[in-house]
Order: structure tokens, then C-alpha cells, then sequence
């Protein structure tokens, strides 16, 4: 088999917080010895609440941010190791896009100036032909040409995520790293780019590290979704077992919470106590313990470590299979 | 059949813009009855909070204006109240709980003094009724150590635990009706059940009706008992959650519901889309404002706006021409 496009092993990311003046700062442990494969043409769901990391982790990956610790290996070359200019060129093959279009598009450049701006820095096209591949991009992601000679404001919400996702296609890459790009959508809107989306993987055979806190958006992009809480992934797995028989207490909690648009069922929420504690002073043991409707005694001094219990489902959970 | 507590009949609501007027809200009827929860849902710009404003009489004017309509509650108009005696309605028989609750927490008063003022507004309660008061509702909401947490400011408490002091605070006078716009759309999924847990809790115990404004269908079919959907500023259907969610009669319904990936999409395949967006409501177009994104619209429907009338299905439509039952299966 060959080797993952994108390979994570052992993470690691920590922010100094509070503080300031002398003595010891605290430090936020945002990814804490994270493991995570991504293969070419397939889409992994990476699913959590706020400030569980996975943003810290997505931009760990592509190197836009620099790790504590670990290894990040794109294409099989390790990415710690490149040099600047080396670096450069193999973002061209690793994208990103933001969940807030608004906010990662410069008001001040017209739509085709913001996509053509990757083809000028790293000298892939100029005059004639690089206008001419601006028009095509915006027609792959569902805009005419002309909207290339307008501003950010002119454009609605899921035109504008349009745009964001044209810019990352501009340079061909192989991975596009997706930062919740639907959660600011309304839903029909919504449906409109994850189809996009789902199109262009068909296309151009691309892999997708998918981003989001909407369980059911995940479930339906990706083949492989992990679980992260507090700075760990607790579970991951296929997406059929891992959402059919989930082994860790708090993706089966996460999953039995999202509220299903079928008023013919019941299902029975589980409804966890508390709020996810500080990523500064995480609590010892298993850092879901304090929450967690299953926990045992040895769950409150022993960490549990991943552990396969089905076909390439791993869960960090003493309890587990259940 | 019983009276509604709370009925919105013909509002429109319109804003002053440099670019002419703009209709948030036209025609729009709406009925709560006790004990009931009625979703409201619609995507961004579609009236749904300037509707629930608007019963509160919340949105400054100008540039709002409400142009027409009555909303009836306990046998009076509430357009028609001098301010004096709206504000015993606020806050008090209607409350209102809203997205983010930093919108309406003081940052620099504790949380318990602020409950204690919401009290204080519409009752007359001595000092230690009123603490006590305070400590008994905190507890209701489901806030651990009441005492030493009513002495904590706002930004001691995560998100959940202000939306739950927000309720608190709302739920101070016993309120009839509890106006929820969004309550849950800035939290986590698992704290999102713990308040929507709440809201129905104490929606069963104090009888309460409430108006659950979201965008969020699957909110709707676990929470609510009644739906409203609007459309660039109307209702479009309105009935029963089951009614409408086994059988939707409008096609922006069921595009809605067809968008949403659920156990019946295939991981992978492509969702239903509506094509197009919602139209500029400061040049509505003549007729339905839904039939230039609509697959099923006929000459009709560019002459005449449809108006709200039972459908097939037992519920409300305004539509030419409805989804039919065959076609939902398909």
C-alpha cells in the first residue's frame, strides 16, 4: 500500500495563557499527542466541540502554525524539515479554507484578483493565461467570469465560501484542509457547497481533512471521522462504525444529542452533565471522566490509550467494546 | 377550540433604508396557544426575529415601523399600549431569551443582583424574598452552588451557564409566553441538549407557551409541537411537526427538509439543492417571491401571491401549486 498523502504522529501544541510579568504561565494544551492519516482522494471527518483543538490541528498539519513536538509527514517528506522556499512549493499541493468568508477574503481585492493571487506567487500563470484560468475556476465552483471584477461585499455568504474554495483549487492541490465552510451557511445554502464539495473530489480525485462540529454534515462527507476531545482524539474509526456503534461514551453522547429532523422518532438523548473542562489544567485520568455516565474508578487516575476494537476503529476508553 | 394566548394577525414590519423601503415581515398570522411550543424557522433574512421584535415592540422606530397587523394577548392589542403599560408586558407576562446572552447580561453587575432586578421591575418583594427568590431560580435553571454562583459576573460562567442565568432571568415573573430566538445556535451540541432539556422541562411545569425561533429542523422535530416556516418575510406553511414533516406542501418546505443529510441520504450522494437565493424584499418581485427558486411554479405564480390556505394535508399553504403526497415518497 503506499504511504498516506497526510501523516500526523504524535502531535503535539501548547499556548502560553494568563500571566505575564514573572513567574510561571499556565499553558493550554491545545493538541496533545495527536495521531491521524489522511489518503489520497478520501475525506476524514474530524468532529469535536469548541476548543477541543481541531482547528490548533488543522493548521498544525499544513505547518501554518508550528508544532511543539511530532511529525507531520505530505507526500511522504517530512514537513519539519523543509526549509522556507521548500515549504512554499509544497503548499501549493495543501490548501485551506475558513469557515468565515467574510473574514478570509481581503475586502480590497476584486474575486478574481483574490484567486489568481497563489497563481502569481508561485508564478504559474500570468496576463492572458492566467485570466482565462480565473474564468475557469469560478465556473468549476458555480460563478460566471464576469464575477471576477467584483469586491467581497457584493457577494453573498455561499457565493463568497465559492470563492474561498476557487482560490484553494487555483494551485491544484492534492489536500484541502476544510474549517467548518458550512457552519456560517443556512441550509440550503449549505447543500449547495457541500455538493460543490463532494463534485469536486469526484473531479480532481482531491483528499479532505473535513473540519466541523456538525455531526451529521461529517457523517455524510466522510469515509474515516475522528473524535477529538480536549486537545485528543478519543475515537476514530470508518464512518459506518463508528456512527453505527460508537465505543467511546462521549461520541455515543455526541451522536445521541444531535437533534434528528424526524419527529416520527424518539430517540433517547443522553445528557451529559457539566462543561468540557479547562484545557489548562485538564482533569488526570481519562480527561472525560468527570462527565462521562460510564466512568470507573480506575478511570479517574489511568489515562486510557487507543486501542483497536474493531477493524480499524480505535477508542480510548477502558470500558470499551460495549 | 381554546383561544390562542398569543395571536399575530396581518403584521408588517418594514425598515427605512438608504435604498428604499424594505418589508422584513408582510402578512404575517401566527397563533400560540398554551402549553405549547411553535417553531418559527427560515433561513437568515427571512423575518423570523423581527416577527418576534416585533410582538415585543423591541425594534427601535425608526427605522423600524410595524405598518400594520394587531398581536392579541390576554384580550388586548398590543400595537395599541402606551409604553408605560408595554413595559409591564416585557419581561414579565412575555419574556424573551435570545442567541448570544451577553446581549442581555450586564457584564459589570453579578448575576444575582441582575435576576434580582428583573424582580424587582414588576413586583414588589422585600429584600430577602427577593434573594431567596433568586436562589430558588437559579436552582430551577439547573446551576450548581446557587448562592456562591449568584455572586459571579458574567464572565465567570461558560456559555451554557449564562444562557442558563438568561433563562433565570426570564422566567423571574412566571411569564405566559417565552419568546426563544435561537437559544442554542452559539453552543456545543452537547450543551445545546442540556438547554433545550430545560427549556422543555420547564415548559411542562409552568405551562408556559413558547415561540422557538431556529434554523435548525432537527430542533423543530424534537421540541416543538406547532411549525411556522417564512419565507422572504411570509409564512409559507404552517401545522402540525408531524403533519408537516411527513407531508410538507410547500416546495421550499420540502426543499428544506430534502437539503438536510438524515438517516434517508446516502453518505456521498449529492443533496437536494434550491437553487438560487432569497429575492431583494426591497424590490420583491410580483407574485410568489418563492417562484424563481421554485422547480413547480406555473404562469399563476407570477401574477399572484398566493395567500395562506388549508392544504391537503390538514395544514396550512400558500402555494399554487402544493407538493402532492406521491411526490414526497419519490
Amino acid at each position: 500500500m503506499s504511504a498516506p498523502l497526510l501523516q500526523v504522529r504524535d502531535l503535539r501544541k501548547s499556548f502560553p495563557v494568563g500571566g505575564g510579568g514573572f513567574g510561571r504561565r499556565a499553558r493550554l494544551v491545545a493538541v496533545d499527542g495527536v495521531d491521524l492519516d489522511v489518503t489520497s482522494g478520501e475525506t476524514v471527518g474530524l468532529v469535536g466541540e469548541s476548543g477541543c483543538g481541531k482547528s490548533t490541528l488543522a493548521r498544525l498539519a499544513l505547518r501554518l502554525i508550528e508544532p511543539d513536538s511530532g511529525e507531520i509527514r505530505f507526500e511522504d517528506r517530512d514537513l519539519r524539515a523543509l526549509g522556507r522556499r521548500e515549504l512554499r512549493g509544497m503548499r501549493r499541493r495543501m490548501q485551506i479554507v475558513f469557515q468565515d468568508p467574510f473574514a478570509s477574503l481581503n475586502p480590497r481585492m476584486t474575486a478574481g484578483e483574490t484567486i489568481a493571487e497563489g497563481l502569481r506567487v508561485h508564478g504559474l500563470a500570468r496576463g492572458a493565461e492566467r485570466e482565462s484560468r480565473v474564468a475557469q475556476l469560478l465556473e468549476i465552483v458555480g460563478l460566471a467570469p464576469e464575477h471576477a471584477g467584483r469586491y467581497p461585499h457584493e457577494f453573498s455568504g455561499g457565493q463568497r465560501q465559492r470563492i474561498g474554495i476557487a482560490r484553494a483549487l487555483a494551485l491544484e492541490p492534492r489536500l484541502i484542509v476544510a474549517d467548518e465552510p458550512v457552519s456560517s451557511l443556512d441550509v440550503s445554502i449549505q447543500a449547495q457547497i457541500l455538493n460543490l464539495l463532494l463534485d469536486l473530489q469526484r473531479r480532481f480525485g482531491l483528499a479532505y481533512l473535513f473540519i466541523s462540529h456538525d455531526l451529521r454534515v461529517v457523517r455524510h462527507l466522510s469515509r474515516r471521522v475522528a473524535v477529538m476531545y480536549l486537545g485528543r482524539i478519543v475515537e476514530y474509526g470508518p464512518a459506518d462504525s463508528l456512527y453505527g456503534r460508537p465505543q467511546h461514551p462521549y461520541t455515543e453522547a455526541l451522536l445521541s444529542a444531535v437533534p434528528v429532523p424526524d419527529p416520527t422518532t424518539r430517540h433517547r438523548r443522553i445528557v451529559l452533565s457539566g462543561d468540557v473542562p479547562s484545557p489548562i489544567a485538564p482533569p488526570p485520568g481519562c480527561p472525560f471522566h468527570p462527565r462521562c455516565p460510564k466512568a470507573i474508578a480506575r478511570c479517574a487516575t489511568e489515562r486510557p490509550a487507543l486501542r483497536e476494537i474493531a477493524p480499524q476503529h480505535v477508542t480510548a476508553c477502558h470500558l470499551a467494546p460495549f | 377550540m381554546t383561544e390562542p394566548v398569543l395571536a399575530v394577525r396581518g403584521l408588517r414590519t418594514s425598515f427605512d433604508t438608504p435604498r428604499g423601503r424594505l418589508p422584513a415581515v408582510d402578512r404575517v398570522d401566527l397563533e400560540l396557544f398554551a402549553g405549547e411550543t411553535l417553531g418559527v424557522v427560515g433561513e437568515s433574512g427571512c423575518g423570523k426575529s423581527v416577527t418576534a421584535l416585533s410582538i415585543l415592540r423591541l425594534l427601535p422606530q425608526p427605522p423600524a415601523a410595524i405598518e400594520a397587523g394587531e398581536i392579541l394577548f390576554e384580550g388586548r392589542d398590543l400595537l395599541r399600549l402606551s409604553n408605560e403599560e408595554m413595559r409591564h408586558i416585557r419581561g414579565n407576562r412575555i419574556a424573551m431569551i435570545f442567541q448570544e446572552p451577553m446581549t442581555c447580561l450586564n457584564p459589570v453587575f453579578r448575576i444575582g443582583d441582575q435576576i434580582g432586578e428583573a424582580l424587582a421591575v414588576h413586583r414588589s418583594l422585600s429584600r430577602t424574598e427577593r434573594a431567596a427568590r433568586v436562589l430558588e431560580l437559579l436552582e430551577l435553571v439547573g446551576i450548581s452552588d446557587p448562592r456562591k454562583r449568584a455572586r459571579d459576573y458574567p464572565h465567570q460562567l461558560s456559555g451554557g451557564m449564562r444562557q442558563r442565568v438568561m433563562i433565570a432571568m426570564a422566567l423571574a415573573n412566571d411569564p405566559a409566553v417565552l419568546i426563544a430566538d435561537e437559544p442554542t445556535t452559539a453552543l456545543d451540541v452537547t450543551i445545546q441538549a442540556q438547554i433545550l432539556e430545560l427549556l422543555e422541562r420547564l415548559k411542562s411545569r409552568f405551562a408556559m407557551a413558547v415561540l422557538l425561533i431556529t434554523h435548525d429542523l432537527g430542533i423543530v422535530a424534537e421540541s416543538a409541537e406547532r411549525l411556522a416556516v417564512l419565507y422572504a418575510g411570509r409564512v409559507v406553511e404552517t401545522g402540525t411537526v408531524l403533519e408537516i414533516f411527513a407531508q410538507p406542501l410547500h416546495p421550499y418546505t420540502a426543499g428544506l427538509l430534502a437539503a438536510l443529510p438524515s438517516a434517508r441520504t446516502r453518505p456521498g450522494e449529492l443533496l437536494h439543492v434550491i437553487a438560487g437565493r432569497v429575492p431583494d424584499l426591497v424590490s420583491r418581485p410580483a407574485g410568489c417571491s418563492f417562484r424563481e427558486r421554485c422547480t413547480r411554479a406555473l404562469d399563476v405564480c407570477a401574477e399572484r401571491d398566493p395567500a395562506l390556505e388549508r392544504g391537503r394535508a390538514g395544514h396550512f399553504v400558500a402555494c399554487h401549486n402544493p407538493v402532492s403526497p406521491a411526490e414526497v415518497r419519490a
